[in-house]
């Protein structure tokens, strides 16, 4: 008798728990699809939502609907698929190397990207030569090398058995040898080619084209849904490699596939748009604190916050001083320091 | 036995003796020569005090032997001609072949030897005091802001223990002020005229640069038209030049208003597309050092031939959403400019030639800013102008 009216409290608890979780998640949708409009909105004029929906039914003038779709819902759409492909790719790794502080930048994913643009902006070097016709050269250059970077933490950590430990130390290991490598590139650069590499190391989502918001689009879907189906045995994972082998998770398979999954879409946003710092490791815990542990939940919650933040980054960076925006890279650590500190704070009292 | 032994080990001591001494003897020789270096029959030195560009006073012994060149050559050239060139000891060659190829390339084809001087490396990079101590220069010549990081970093001390005096010299376009920025070049030119004893030449340089800037300063006046202007760098698709860059200080100069200098407070910086769109430039300027977005490709400078690779660049340049409604675009006033000819150097009146001559075509009918520039490198430098310096789109 006891036990079914425990069951049946735990019941109710959970579903009030699961109740508040999708509430949640339907407020952060509301705050980024508020956060993108605002973002639509933003610019060198304003550009109210009424004149938005007369450009999409195409009864407004010419002018304001070509600043529209040429410039602000390309680089809106940028911010809301990077922040939520940064997010997620924060969410995967901090599971499986068990590590609050990690992020997909922890493997050197952004160092190796960096290098790769440097390598093109320093010694015209192209991994690829036929696309430096294209201008997608730099690009290709990041993301290949972001992919090396991973598979370098693959076979490092191997030696430790793909332990959460043996992870963050490749990682490192990883991620200082691309920084080194980046900084011999800076010292060999002319000042105009420095010049690039630091601004490509900035971040810009003006570099938004419709190509590459499609690509990134894809990947953070993909990569989204393919976590979210892995979203238990990340959960187990958190508890302890033994804890989640007896629960039959296969850890060392899950390890690799969360690794190659979170590279890749963090490979393709940096490679996009340039190192966009704070998101992927902050996102994690300000989404936490409202959804807890639960990765079915939190994946989807850190990428709505994170697709909020880097929508909210953007429009800062656009109205500090109307008419030059300020590199998003900057602005997303002087956005999202305050909210995380908020969430740290309030967690703590 | 042990005679024979003795005799053994004295012959082997005498050889070891001889090799020390052949190998020792190069140095020897040098080290006797080094002080039988005399000025020149006829050639008088004196002592001097000069005044450098920071309003320090430096004792130098005039006119100078020996110099390191940390800056860049063609002054020192322009002013104390080929004998000059023979002078240098030790040269920045890291700073030409980074950031200034196509010149480097230039003054090699010509001087060979060059290419055979010692490095001293960029200040604040991977500058070597040693290799000037050894050079043992009479005087280093340098940039303000290469004297502050020698200073910061204690190298400065070094040297001036070393007994080697260091010159700041300046010419860069810091203020719209025409008196003050022809004060500020000529101080500088003259500098180098007394450190080479060629005050004459120095003056006549000064003379002929004074010219060249009044061309465009004194006839400005004559318009009321303020064309608006903006500068982009090539190297990243939307950083344009702001209030306190050198071409903010040229377009004023040539009676243009710098769209930049509204939102950029610093040197450059990113603009927001839409600003450009808005405010619709006259005229539109690419600052090219041959670096793109997808990387290096070189369109001018001294080396290039042709101008279709400066056109095709400055066509993929402008093609950017509605950037053909833009005035500058309709009316085909985009142009594209070597980035290393509107900063500090004595030649720099070309870049404020062109965009006069860009932003007033009808006043400045007259002027032809290449041939004013051949004309210089005529007079004062010991080989002739050649390359692609600048394109425009309606060539």
């Amino acid at each position: 008798m006891l036990s079914s009216q425990s069951s049946a409290k735990t019941g109710e608890l959970y579903t009030t728990l699961v109740k508040h979780k999708r509430m949640m998640l339907a407020i952060f949708s509301i705050l980024t699809a508020f956060a993108f409009l605002t973002n639509v909105c933003t610019g060198y004029t304003f550009i109210n939502p009424v004149q938005i929906v007369q450009a999409i039914t195409g009864n407004s003038d010419e002018g304001v609907s070509s600043v529209i779709f040429n410039y602000r819902i390309p680089v809106a759409l940028a911010a809301v698929v990077s922040g939520l492909a940064l997010a997620i790719g924060g969410v995967a790794i901090q599971a499986i190397s068990n590590n609050p502080l990690a992020s997909p930048y922890t493997f050197g994913i952004a160092s190796a990207a960096a290098f790769g643009a440097a390598l093109l902006y320093s010694l015209d070097i192209s991994l690829i030569p036929l696309l430096k016709i294209s201008g997608y050269a730099a690009m290709m250059n990041a993301f290949i090398f972001a992919l090396i970077a991973c598979l370098g933490v693959l076979l490092l950590s191997k030696a430790r058995g793909l332990t959460a430990v043996g992870m963050i130390l490749a990682g490192i290991c990883i991620s200082f040898f691309f920084q080194a490598l980046l900084a011999f590139m800076q010292y060999l650069a002319t000042q105009e080619a420095l010049q690039a590499i630091v601004f490509w190391i900035f971040g810009s989502l003006y570099k938004a084209t419709t190509e590459n918001v499609l690509i990134v689009t894809v990947t953070g879907m993909g990569s989204f849904l393919l976590l979210l189906s892995y979203g238990w045995k990340l959960t187990a994972i958190q508890l302890g490699d033994e804890v989640a082998q007896g629960m039959g998770v296969n850890v060392r398979r899950l390890r690799i596939i969360v690794l190659v999954v979170a590279a890749l879409t963090t490979a393709v946003v940096v490679s996009s748009y340039g190192v966009i710092p704070f998101i992927c490791i902050a996102s994690p815990h300000i989404a936490k604190s409202f959804v807890g542990e639960d990765v079915r939940y939190l994946l989807p919650c850190s990428g709505l916050v994170g697709a909020t933040i880097l929508s909210m980054a953007c429009v800062v960076s656009k109205i500090v001083h109307k008419g030059a925006i300020m590199p998003i890279g900057i602005v997303t650590s002087l956005v999202g320091i305050p909210i995380l500190l908020r969430v740290l704070i309030g967690e703590r009292q | 036995m042990e005679n024979a032994w003795e005799q053994d080990e004295k012959g082997g001591l005498m050889k070891k003796l001889i090799v020390i001494l052949v190998i020792l003897l190069p140095f020897l020789l040098a080290l006797a020569l080094s002080g039988c270096v005399q000025p020149k029959p006829g050639e008088t030195k004196k002592t001097v005090v000069i005044q450098d560009f920071l309003g320090r006073n430096v004792t130098v012994k005039v006119p100078v032997e020996r110099i390191v060149v940390l800056n860049e050559i063609d002054e020192v050239v322009a002013v104390g001609g080929k004998d000059a060139l023979q002078k240098i000891v030790a040269l920045n060659k890291w700073r030409y072949k980074q950031w200034r190829a196509d010149w480097w390339e230039e003054w090699t084809n010509h001087y060979p030897w060059l290419a055979n001087l010692p490095d001293t490396g960029q200040v604040g990079q991977n500058f070597n005091p040693e290799v000037v101590i050894n050079a043992k220069p009479d005087v280093v010549l340098c940039w303000p802001w290469q004297y502050y990081r020698l200073k910061e970093s204690g190298d400065l001390k070094k040297l001036e223990e070393a007994g080697i005096s260091v010159i700041a010299i300046q010419l860069l376009p810091t203020t719209a002020n025409v008196t003050e920025h022809l004060d500020a070049v000529s101080k500088n030119i003259r500098i180098l005229g007394v450190l080479f004893g060629k005050e004459q030449r120095a003056e006549e340089l000064v003379r002929f640069y004074q010219d060249q800037i009044n061309r465009v300063v004194t006839r400005i006046q004559q318009t009321e038209k303020q064309p608006k202007v903006i500068v982009f760098s090539t190297s990243s698709p939307w950083t344009i030049q702001g209030k306190k860059g050198y071409y903010h200080v040229w377009v004023t100069l040539a009676g243009g208003i710098n769209l930049g200098d509204r939102v950029i407070e610093g040197s450059s910086g990113d603009v927001d597309p839409e600003f450009v769109l808005q405010e619709n430039p006259d005229v539109i300027i690419f600052t090219c050092n041959n670096n793109f977005p997808e990387g290096i490709r070189i369109v001018v400078g001294y080396t290039v031939n042709s101008t279709e690779p400066a056109k095709n660049a400055l066509k993929e340049l402008i093609n950017r959403p509605r950037w053909g409604d833009l005035q500058a675009v309709k009316s085909q006033k985009v142009y594209l400019i070597h980035h290393g000819f509107s900063h500090e150097k004595i030649f720099q009146f070309f870049a404020l030639q062109c965009i006069a001559k860009w932003l007033h075509p009808e006043l400045f009918r007259d002027l032809d800013p290449y041939k004013n520039l051949q004309e210089f490198y005529d007079r004062f430098m010991p080989f002739p102008l050649r390359g692609v310096l600048y394109v425009e789109l309606s060539e």
